[in-house]
């Protein structure tokens, strides 16, 4: 197995003189790491894959391996596998083949390859459909055929451009748990460029989260739903509630239209600008005479296992989550009584402009 | 509907009388062309298949057609990565150029080819004629080469040097087999060009290069021998079958694959 680290130091990407598609993004990935690279289209997510894959050259910056930098080092000889969205299979040739070119190129013994390639397609459920076209295969079966022919030759490093894109959800869901288990199995390094926030949620070690060609944070999926760094991370993963606020010192927060609320302190000047995330589920109905504010309910949407009361706290919109048996009868036009605990409250210091 | 469908038979009809007209007429046994004729039998096909004087003609114009696929190919298949993959200053230009051999009337093009190939000595040779189909040839091979080249998915490439291929390696085990049936169906329409092409091969050919429809047009205007029909249908039969085959090859592959049980995703 591979024991080296990538980085990525300062890498810019730079089309025209326009905002550079990639803008100084520096990441370390440990050998082993599902890494996802989440982020809205146009964030610079794929750019940077493609970087990584060596399909284009970053402006500036550099892409190391173990130390040793790749940018001079063309994409058939980087020993990266690559997924694509649209799987890319080579439609001439069979199952087998499409999985067996990595280590045709590598000149394998027949024989080994051979049995390389029934490892490889037993390992993603098809051995059954060697012999087949890839476009006798369904979406799934086509995305797993790509996943066993990008890891069949044992590379460094596999990375997956919205791999599951393309599936119904049904399928996708299918896969993300396959995809778990054969990284779990093969302890490679993936990966996983994403704009699904849930995906990246339930897959990662840690997530990257990608906007503007830069990143924002780069985080385990928890510590980034706990504790997103920006206000952009806060409202791209999970729902949430943001409130502009601003703070007064000693962990007070006044927030227009509402009043004032205690959280965490960050030591901040008083008068600095914050934003104040609560989620929808750390929001609880109060008992009697334990509320923090009254939610005039406009609208209640009924998810089954839980009620998602939508409405106003004072004059901010705020989303709440109540559990199914907490919100029976609950309907608009209603008054909720509310109530958190101040450490619920992540407090994101606004950008300096 | 059913006067959509009339008028389809008629317009079907209409491109297919000549035809009617002609392959009896090759089976005539009247020493001049009439129709209908009055008796039939093969002496026409016998004529044509024994006389040097059509059959130097038709060899001719198979080593002319398969000259002229070659050199096609060769200038279109580079021509069209250029204009598809690269962007660089006059491509619209050089894509116009390109055209311009199906925009020009052929008699222009013959008339310019029998003056100048006339100062550069190459009327009357093969070189000569085969330039001249490849030009024709060019801009019908150029664009069925480039249609497919438009949609060939990039990501393919991509794949493969991710997966370990050389640039040489991809080009020859990906793009050129993907890119295989356009290939082929370019070769065939300027093979086909090439090969039933009049204008060009009468200002140009001369008596030991003529080519079979050369030969035709003069054994027509000389003479009217009936054997003229027996080498019309022959070369109608030609063309059929390049077009026929390549369609015949791919229903059977259909065919044969279409008989593997569908696998059903779960």
């Amino acid at each position: 197995m591979p024991a080296h680290p990538l980085t990525l130091h300062n890498v810019v990407k730079r089309y025209d003189n326009l905002q550079p598609a990639v803008d100084n993004v520096s990441l370390q990935i440990e050998p082993g790491e599902f890494v996802s690279f989440l982020g809205p289209s146009g964030s610079g997510k794929t750019t940077t894959l493609m970087m990584i894959a060596g399909f284009q050259q970053p402006t500036s910056g550099d892409i190391r391996i173990g130390g040793r930098a790749i940018d001079q080092v063309p994409p058939h000889a980087r020993n990266i596998g690559v997924v694509f969205q649209n799987y890319a299979l080579f439609p001439h040739m069979s199952v087998a083949d499409n999985v067996g070119f990595a280590l045709r190129m590598r000149g394998v013994a027949k024989a080994e390859k051979a049995r390389k390639v029934g490892v490889a397609l037993e390992m993603v459920g098809l051995g059954q459909l060697a012999g087949r076209r890839p476009a006798e295969l369904s979406g799934g079966q086509q995305q797993r055929v790509a996943l066993a022919r990008a890891l069949v030759f044992e590379p460094d490093l596999i990375l997956l451009d919205e791999p599951l894109g393309a599936l119904d959800k049904n399928m996708r869901e299918h896969m993300q748990v396959e995809l778990k288990r054969i990284h779990q199995e093969l302890g490679v390094t993936m990966i996983y460029v994403t704009h699904d926030q849930t995906e990246a949620m339930t897959m990662s070690d840690r997530i990257a989260v990608f906007n503007h060609g830069r990143i924002e944070q780069i985080a385990a999926p928890q510590e980034m739903y706990l504790r997103p760094a920006t206000r952009f991370v806060a409202s791209f993963v999970g729902d949430n509630n943001l409130l502009a606020a601003t703070s007064l010192g000693n962990g007070q927060y006044r927030v227009d239209g509402l009043g004032d609320l205690h959280a965490g302190d960050l030591a901040l000047p008083a008068g600095s600008n914050v934003d104040l995330l609560l989620r929808p589920e750390m929001i609880r109905v109060a008992e009697p005479g334990a509320a923090h504010g009254t939610l005039q309910v406009e609208a209640a949407v009924n998810y089954g296992d839980s009620v998602l009361a939508i409405g106003k706290l004072g004059s901010n919109p705020l989303r709440v989550r109540i559990p199914g048996p907490q919100a029976r009868g609950l309907e608009a036009g209603q008054c909720l009584p509310l109530h958190w605990q101040a450490n619920d409250i992540h407090v994101i210091p606004a950008l300096h402009a | 509907m059913r006067t959509l469908t009339f008028l389809a038979t008629l317009i079907a009809l209409f491109i297919a009388v000549p035809l009617l007209i002609v392959v009896p007429m090759s089976f005539s046994a009247n020493a001049s062309l009439q129709f209908p004729p009055s008796a039939y039998w093969l002496g026409n096909y016998r004529h044509f298949f024994s006389d040097i004087n059509w059959m130097q003609p038709l060899f001719n114009s198979l080593a002319i057609g398969a000259a002229t696929v070659v050199l096609t190919l060769l200038l279109a298949i580079p021509a069209s990565f250029a204009l598809v993959r690269h962007h660089f200053v006059g491509r619209g230009a050089f894509n116009l150029l390109l055209m311009l051999p199906m925009i020009v009337p052929q008699i222009v093009m013959a008339l310019g080819y029998y003056m100048y190939f006339g100062s550069l000595g190459l009327t009357q040779s093969f070189t000569g004629i085969i330039i001249a189909h490849t030009c024709l040839g060019i801009p019908v091979a150029t664009l069925i080469i480039t249609a497919a080249l438009k949609s060939f998915d990039n990501n393919l490439e991509r794949a493969a040097s991710s997966l370990g291929a050389t640039p040489l390696a991809t080009f020859r085990l990906v793009t050129f087999p993907v890119l295989r049936p356009a290939v082929l169906v370019a070769a065939l329409f300027s093979f086909i060009q090439s090969f039933d092409e009049t204008v060009i091969a009468v200002f140009i050919s001369g008596r030991d290069t003529a080519t079979l429809p050369r030969q035709m047009f003069n054994s027509f205007r000389m003479e009217a021998d009936p054997v003229i029909s027996a080498a019309s249908s022959f070369l109608f039969v030609m063309v059929l079958a390049c077009m026929l085959v390549p369609l015949a090859a791919r229903l059977t592959k259909r065919a044969t694959r279409g008989s593997l049980p569908a696998q059903v995703a779960h």
